[in-house]
């Protein structure tokens, strides 16, 4: 069944894939001519991309009620693939206004584009608005979705971040210790890099914890061993080392970077890997 | 035997023992998400194979969550936490109490952050303004002074020294609730037809017969399905019984629980309970209609020897919604078969049979529900836990304790020092130092302070030793 108003909300979400696209080209020009405009550039498209996407998510949401079916877009692999953009996107917004490292765009705007595009052009991942299965039908879906996601957010920003680290460090390396001036520097960008795993942890430790809390209501059981809660608790484990590494070691820089990105692997299974590979209640991944 | 205890205290207060069972935990906890957990032996032994299956089986990895070695490392990763704790809280508690207000020349040289600032004024003019000053940013600048000289000292995240006390305490709680609700809890489930009551239900690990103090009767079971065929919502009236007397009643849904007396019923599953019946209208021109009710394969006499049967039936045919499969047969043989419609009667013209027309009305299929009944008197302290890791995970994060002296020698010579160190997180505190520093010079530049001080010159306009 095509509803004409189900085709708006896809619409605005592929054109916004494609402004995702057009801020990523600038921002490569920027890195690559190193003219300062063309970073400003790119993070006023990127902007337009995220509000294009913002009114794609919201126009989806009012088109499910005109279904009947009524309930927010993150129930489903597509629209956990589009809202996971988003919020990258937001976190993104968010760090530069507070940080001002436009550079970073580059990746972001990317990773914004790849997890938009694999929702809306790959023939398995489905854009049908679909109805809930009753037990997701729970005011713990909102909060458990959106405080998860954040901290997936959280965690992909301090995985560029600590790329762009390595970046620098070996540039610096292997020039007799000159600074790649383009990028912050890496004090900055190991200290960003920190500061986001530690909100990515606390915002992944709320959705562990409303998780727990919805399945006790649902099922009367707060932990059951399913694989994303498993999955989830590992990443949050991972990281728990990271900050007593950090905290009682004194590890930071080099390591620290390494051991963020590779961290991100943790996550990045933990919300695709489980449910394409493994199986399990989170079904979005079914699809 | 103290010399024993004692290095087994200090065996189990150590960070790098935390680490070593956080990953052996991580690693493990792998394992149980590659190998199916709970599943059938039968389906294990078509899987692995027989010899595969008996090793695995020996190391508990089809139920490896429960296994005693699984356990084991969290009674131990448990243990651990609980000794740090012990171990590090008093003299935390003390040093929060008490601080250094005061510090010795070559404590304050080994610091890393270290700056030397200079003011033209007179030495009280320029302790008074401090103080006065860097009230706005700092909670309580505490001035003392001693036969070296005075030193202002400023404090900030003194909380943040708990912080991960209470997030290590609040495993502490959560484990406490684990341990009540397996020694005082349960969880089983039964599944009940419309008008079926029991008392008896069966656990979901042990797989034995428990009774409940009521009987638990299902007066209805409704379900609800989208065109699609996936469920809408499934709910079932429930009654609650004791000596036939109906202590409580409610509709529970999936997400909308019963609890009475700490024991809560859950709408968890539901499944198809015997034969389903199907509506079916025969119109005939000599005979007019004729309502049918039919259950799957029974035959039907239409004409002489030829009868009908409804075969199969599916809740959403290819997207066009309920449809069943008529055979015809002619005695005991099938003929033909052919497929009616609920929302499309006219569906290939509906076929006529034996110049009866067929037109399918209604499935009513039986079902079951599925209910999951459990009690668990340690939810309220894991919740309770829960609630306070967030807390412990707040007060370490979003805050941290750094310490600053202002250190302003007896012979007062217009250079002073401002030192200072954070417990953690010193990337951060080296930005905030700075700032510190940028703020202090300011208090101590000439257009902020007027007619009592001379402008300072530019060669000693705070030298940065300490670092290179």
């Amino acid at each position: 069944m095509v509803h004409a108003g189900s085709m708006i909300n896809t619409l605005l979400l592929s054109i916004a894939t494609f402004v995702y696209v057009g801020s990523m080209f600038f921002y490569l020009f920027g890195l690559v001519f190193k003219k300062k405009f063309l970073d400003a550039a790119g993070f006023a498209v990127f902007v337009g991309a995220f509000l294009i996407e913002t009114a794609g998510l919201i126009a989806r949401w009012v088109e499910s009620y005109h279904l009947q079916y009524g309930h927010i877009p993150i129930t489903n692999l597509y629209e956990s693939l589009i809202f996971l953009s988003w919020t990258i996107a937001l976190t993104y917004i968010i760090v530069d206004l507070r940080y001002k490292i436009r550079k970073l765009g580059f990746p972001i705007s990317l990773a914004a584009f790849v997890f938009m595009a694999y929702a809306s052009f790959s023939p398995s991942v489905s854009s049908r608005i679909e109805p809930l299965v009753p037990a997701l039908k729970s005011n713990w879906l909102i909060f458990h979705v959106v405080t998860s996601f954040f901290g997936y957010g959280a965690f992909a920003m301090a995985f560029g971040a600590s790329i762009f680290y390595l970046i620098s460090d070996w540039y610096t390396k292997h020039t007799n210790g000159k600074v790649l001036s383009y990028l912050p520097s890496v004090r900055v960008l190991d200290d960003i890099s920190y500061k986001l795993i530690i909100v990515g942890e606390v915002l992944l430790a709320i959705g562990i914890v409303t998780g727990a809390a919805w399945a006790d209501y649902a099922w009367g059981r707060y932990w059951s061993w399913d694989p994303k809660e498993t999955w989830s608790l590992i990443t949050f484990l991972i990281y728990v080392v990271y900050i007593h590494l950090r905290y009682s070691w004194g590890w930071h820089g080099r390591a620290a970077a390494i051991f963020a990105i590779v961290g991100f692997l943790f996550v990045l299974f933990t919300y695709l890997g489980v449910n394409l590979v493994l199986s399990g209640l989170h079904s979005y991944g079914s699809t | 035997m103290d010399k024993v205890l004692d290095r087994i205290w200090r065996f189990f207060s150590s960070v790098k023992l935390a680490i070593v069972l956080i990953i052996s935990i991580v690693a493990t906890a792998i394992i149980g998400t590659v190998i199916q957990q709970g599943l059938p032996v039968e389906t294990y032994v078509r899987h692995y194979g027989a010899s595969t299956y008996r090793l695995l089986h020996f190391f508990d990895l089809f139920d490896m969550y429960h296994s005693w070695w699984f356990e084991l490392l969290l009674i131990l990763f448990i243990v651990n936490v609980t000794v740090c704790t012990l171990e590090r809280l008093p003299a935390i508690f003390k040093m929060v109490s008490k601080p250094k207000l005061k510090i010795p020349m070559e404590k304050i040289n080994a610091f890393k952050e270290r700056q030397t600032v200079s003011y033209g004024g007179r030495k009280e003019a320029l302790i008074a303004s401090l103080v006065d000053r860097l009230k706005e940013s700092y909670r309580r600048p505490v001035h003392t002074s001693s036969e070296e000289g005075d030193f202002i000292y400023l404090e900030k995240g003194r909380i943040a020294r708990f912080g991960p006390y209470v997030t290590h305490l609040s495993l502490i709680i959560i484990f406490i609730g684990v341990l009540v609700g397996s020694f005082l809890g349960f969880d089983a489930y039964v599944n009940l037809s419309p008008g079926d009551a029991t008392d008896i239900v069966r656990t979901t690990r042990g797989n034995q017969d428990l009774t409940l103090p009521f009987t638990i009767k299902c007066n209805d079971f409704h379900i609800e399905f989208y065109d699609s065929g996936i469920p809408k919502a499934y709910k079932s009236d429930l009654s609650l019984l004791r000596d036939n007397r109906q202590i409580a009643r409610k509709v529970i849904d999936v997400n909308q629980p019963l609890t009475y007396r700490g024991i809560t019923i859950y709408q968890a599953s539901y499944g198809q309970a015997g034969a389903s019946d199907f509506s079916i209208v025969l119109t005939s021109s000599n005979d007019g209609e004729e309502d049918l009710s039919l259950a799957r394969n029974q035959l039907f006499p239409l004409k002489g020897d030829i009868s009908i049967a409804v075969l199969d039936y599916s809740r959403n045919y290819q997207g066009f919604g309920p449809t069943i499969l008529v055979g015809v047969y002619k005695g005991q043989k099938l003929q033909s078969t052919s497929i009616y419609l609920e929302k499309y009667p006219d569906f290939h013209g509906a076929e006529k049979i034996e110049g009866y027309g067929i037109r399918f009305i209604k499935a009513h299929e039986s079902y079951y529900t599925g209910l999951q009944v459990a009690k668990d008197p340690g939810a309220p302290y894991v919740a309770g836990g829960a609630i306070v890791l967030i807390i412990g995970l707040l007060m370490s994060f979003f805050s941290y304790r750094r310490r600053v002296w202002l250190f302003i020698p007896e012979k007062f010579d217009g250079t002073f020092t401002v030192a200072g160190v954070a417990d953690r997180n010193k990337y951060s505190f080296e930005f905030e130092f700075e700032k510190l520093v940028g703020s202090i010079r300011e208090i101590c530049s000439p257009t902020v302070e007027g007619k009592d001080t001379v402008p300072p010159s530019p060669s000693d306009k705070g030298t940065k030793d300490g670092r290179r």
